[in-house]
């Protein structure tokens, strides 16, 4: 890409990330107009002490309720969208997400067994939920990535192999708790389904700095990634020490999607999609494609979460519904136009 | 002849798998030779350049690089002393050529860097030696086979070392492309005192260019030296069947190799 | 989804002709029948003797009529009063020990989901399924009616009747009819609500309160936004919901909450449908209009 592409790249979506910040922020129960919420934003300012001329519940809605919400949904799209893309580098398969490896059916697992066996325990205003998910999702990683180094050659193929079968193994023992269990599984289904209902301060404050280090980690590995777009075997005669990077990735991808999963529950398609549509528009290189990608993911679940707590209000519809009625015929889509074989 | 070695492999053995693919194999490289390992499909010629290139550690003997053994070289470092053009390179879709070539400067770039001025000035200078620089800015699917292969052989020179491996270099190509690849090959050698070691299918083409031809069979070293000495009518069919014939080119009284006549 | 289920009940005695007859000793048959919520009629030609009951609801319901003889065999989650005799239970909510009902052969098996029917009556067991989900007060006088048609005892069924009518009585008789409503909430985890066609709410509409989910249907997570916009005075949950409702950062501000006015039902539960209700109902109205 030329030089100005670039920065019209970067100024267009980080302009259409803010638009459509503002735009999340003022439609809902109530529309609320921009000048609202930059009178409200400036309440949150510490050592300010402004008094904004609006009413307090307007000023709940902004502050505590609409702006984590939307803060979050970014976080995590952003987070999902990056681990796709960087699924996808280390298994050169422009099928693998962050749900490929296990990652999530562990996370669910872990938030299952607290939610099920012991219940929603808050501690110190903070629900276990988070911690039990990640905990979750890295040892199912764990038990993947041990499985494929037993077989010595850690190829794309045993990798995504052992993934799938760790995660059905989750998946069924969250079934056999879910079905032996206590009769009230809504709540367990809620958050299985994604849901950004009761995000708060807390947890956009929690997630950014895993994302903030995941993210300075990931972008050092740019150039890497592309060069193992080629065989292993040829990173390795530039001198890619290939294992070694693939182990640190995939940790620093699961952190990401196990961050992402117990913050908002599962949430599909979004750690496919926004990196297809990059390619789609920008091309292969992953110096642009891990940013754009998690640009682009920040963007699309905010808007997916802006739709699900706005078409049936005061209902709210799960956010994986909606990233799955967008994602379902972008794939299909793909798939007619054959633009997803480009690993041949 | 006290001339060093810059290579120099000592009674290897190495393993693919459960297979032995290399049996107690020694070899002297010469500087600045061009080296042609011939040998029918399957008798380790690609095994041997990646037991020389790192991908397979032997099991039994050594590699030394200028006196250096490779075993105390961390796989990195190697990257710097040896690179490879493998037989079919991944076709990297959506890639310039610049792209690719400046990942064979990955050796001297840490994790977070970025190519800088010089590596750029090295890769343009690695794409002038096979004539390719004119499609620096082409993606690699533009390009035809021929062009293709020089990329990649720019790729390997863009490693800056000494040694530079080729695994087939000029296999599926016309052959006015494989005599193109040859003379980029000889250049390197004459004009840039590169040390070269190359399987080559057509033993005809390696006797023309080579110093050196190393045969190979089930993964023993048959008979090394130069192609005056190897291109003999009862060595070539005991490697390669007796359907061939040795004759000699009238021309330049040059030993070559042609398919026996069918009746 | 249906607003309500009405239970259209058809009943039938037949006295048998011999009871015109002198010898009035002899087994009276009786021949009656029950629709279930299938829209299937079930014909009894005698009162089951041995019942799996396989709702928390009508186990109560025949814990109260003095029928407990008859229930063989429950579920897990199934709680029964301290000083009552242990239950024998055939499975969970969710899941049925088909060869152990088999073997306990009942007269009936009650549900009120419609999962396991099917399978069931193709073991040649007799099943009733009856919804009690998205009912309201009129269905429970219902189902403890068809309690008293299939076990035969009517002076029980017209005496626990009779009770929840003067208890149900006393309670609405103190609510205001004031056109100023009080605001509620019903919290369960994660936001799941009844909505206004429900049970719960048709409970919270007899007293005259207005829910903050009034116009949703069936249970559905409720946006946040609404609670703030609505801000209810009372919130009424269950230990599941209490810690959650109370320490969500974007409520503080409702009044419910910042008057400590958040409630766990102490006796009798809204989301059992029996008799009982009507003291979770009384606690209720003591707490809002006293």
């Amino acid at each position: 890409m030329q030089k100005l592409d670039i920065y019209r790249t970067y100024s267009l979506l980080i302009a259409t990330l803010l638009i459509t910040i503002v735009l999340s922020i003022s439609i809902g129960s109530v529309i609320i107009y921009p000048k609202d919420i930059f009178f409200s934003l400036l309440t949150l300012i510490p050592f300010f002490d402004y008094q904004a001329d609006i009413s307090e519940s307007l000023t709940v809605i902004i502050n505590q309720l609409r702006l984590p919400r939307i803060l979050l949904a970014g976080i995590v799209g952003f987070s999902i969208a990056l681990s796709g893309a960087t699924f996808q580098a280390i298994f050169k398969n422009p099928l693998a997400d962050p749900y490929l490896i296990g990652a999530a059916s562990g996370s669910a697992l872990g938030a299952t067994i607290v939610l099920m066996l012991i219940g929603p325990i808050i501690l110190m205003q903070i629900s276990i939920l988070p911690l039990a998910s990640f905990l979750g999702g890295v040892i199912a990683v764990g038990i993947t990535v041990m499985i494929s180094f037993s077989s010595r050659s850690m190829s794309s193929n045993t990798l995504i192999l052992s993934g799938i079968a760790v995660g059905a193994l989750a998946n069924a023992i969250t079934s056999l708790i879910i079905i032996s269990s206590d009769p009230d599984v809504r709540p367990l289904l809620s958050w299985l389904l994604g849901s950004f209902n009761t995000a708060n301060w807390d947890e956009v404050l929690i997630t950014i700095p895993y994302v903030l280090i995941s993210t300075i980690l990931l972008f050092r590995y740019r150039r890497i990634m592309n060069i193992i777009q080629s065989s292993d075997s040829e990173a390795q005669l530039v001198g890619v020490e290939v294992n070694k990077t693939k182990y640190i990735l995939i940790l620093i991808s699961t952190l990401l999607t196990a961050i992402a999963v117990s913050v908002s529950g599962i949430i599909g398609f979004i750690g496919l999609v926004a990196p297809h549509a990059v390619r789609l528009i920008w091309g292969y290189d992953y110096k642009y494609l891990i940013p754009f990608s998690a640009l682009l993911g920040s963007i699309i679940l905010i808007l997916a979460d802006t739709i699900g707590r706005t078409i049936l209000y005061p209902q709210e519809l799960p956010v994986g519904v909606i990233t799955a009625f967008i994602g379902a015929p972008f794939f299909i889509f793909l798939i007619i136009k054959g633009r997803s074989s480009f690993y041949g | 002849m006290d001339e060093k070695c810059i290579l120099k492999i000592n009674h290897v053995t190495s393993f693919l798998g459960s297979t032995k693919v290399l049996d107690n194999v020694s070899l002297d490289i010469k500087p600045g030779t061009l080296n042609g390992l011939i040998g029918v499909n399957g008798s380790g010629k690609t095994s041997l350049i990646n037991t020389i290139n790192g991908l397979i550690k032997p099991t039994e003997g050594s590699l030394d690089i200028d006196d250096l053994s490779l075993d105390s070289i961390p796989d990195k470092d190697i990257a710097k002393l040896i690179a490879t053009v493998p037989q079919n390179p991944t076709n990297m879709l959506g890639f310039s050529c610049l792209d690719v070539v400046l990942m064979g400067r990955n050796p001297y770039i840490p994790i977070g860097g970025w190519p800088n001025g010089s590596d750029i000035d090295i890769a343009y200078q690695s794409m002038k030696s096979t004539g390719v620089d004119q499609f620096a800015k082409r993606t690699l699917d533009t390009l035809s086979g021929g062009e293709i292969q020089r990329v990649f052989i720019a790729k390997g020179l863009a490693q800056g070392t000494g040694i530079l491996l080729l695994d087939e270099p000029i296999a599926n190509l016309d052959i006015s492309y494989q005599i193109q690849i040859m003379d980029i090959l000889l250049s390197l050698v004459h004009e840039q005192n590169f040390t070269i070691i190359t399987s080559l299918h057509d033993i005809n083409l390696a006797s023309l260019y080579c110093d050196n031809l190393i045969v190979i069979d089930k993964g023993a070293i048959v008979k090394t030296g130069p192609p005056s000495g190897i291109i003999e009518k009862d060595f070539i069919q005991s490697i390669f069947g007796n359907r061939l014939d040795v004759i000699r080119n009238p021309e330049d009284n040059r030993s070559i190799i042609i398919p026996k006549s069918i009746n | 989804m249906k607003t309500r289920f009405t239970f259209m009940i058809t009943m039938m005695f037949f006295l048998l002709s011999c009871s015109l007859m002198e010898d009035s000793n002899e087994a009276q048959a009786v021949n009656f029948n029950v629709q279930d919520s299938n829209g299937q009629t079930i014909l009894f030609e005698s009162h089951p003797e041995k019942m799996v009951v396989y709702d928390a609801a009508a186990v109560e319901i025949l814990l109260a009529m003095g029928e407990e003889n008859k229930i063989i065999a429950t579920h897990e989650f199934v709680e029964l009063p301290e000083n009552s005799s242990p239950i024998q239970r055939v499975g969970d909510a969710f899941n049925v020990n088909y060869e152990k009902v088999v073997e306990l052969d009942p007269d009936l098996f009650f549900v009120f989901y419609d999962t396991f029917t099917k399978e069931l009556e193709d073991l040649g067991i007799k099943v009733l399924y009856l919804n009690s989900l998205d009912s309201d007060l009129e269905d429970i006088r219902a189902h403890i009616k068809i309690w008293g048609l299939i076990t035969g005892n009517d002076e029980g069924v017209e005496k626990l009747i009779e009770t929840f009518d003067n208890k149900l009585n006393a309670v609405t008789d103190t609510i205001p009819t004031a056109s100023t409503k009080p605001t509620v909430y019903y919290h369960t985890f994660d936001y799941w609500t009844p909505g206004g066609d429900t049970l719960i709410g048709n409970i919270f509409e007899l007293l005259n309160t207005d829910m903050v989910s009034q116009n949703l249907s069936g249970y559905n997570q409720i946006s946040l936004e609404e609670i703030v916009a609505k801000d209810p005075e009372y919130i009424f949950t269950d230990e599941w919901g209490i810690d959650q409702i109370k320490s969500e950062q974007a409520l503080q501000s409702v009044s419910a909450i910042k008057n400590n006015q958040v409630y766990v039902l102490q006796n009798g539960s809204l989301s059992i449908a029996s008799h009982n209700i009507v003291l979770a109902i009384e606690e209720i109205s003591n707490i809002i209009y006293e």
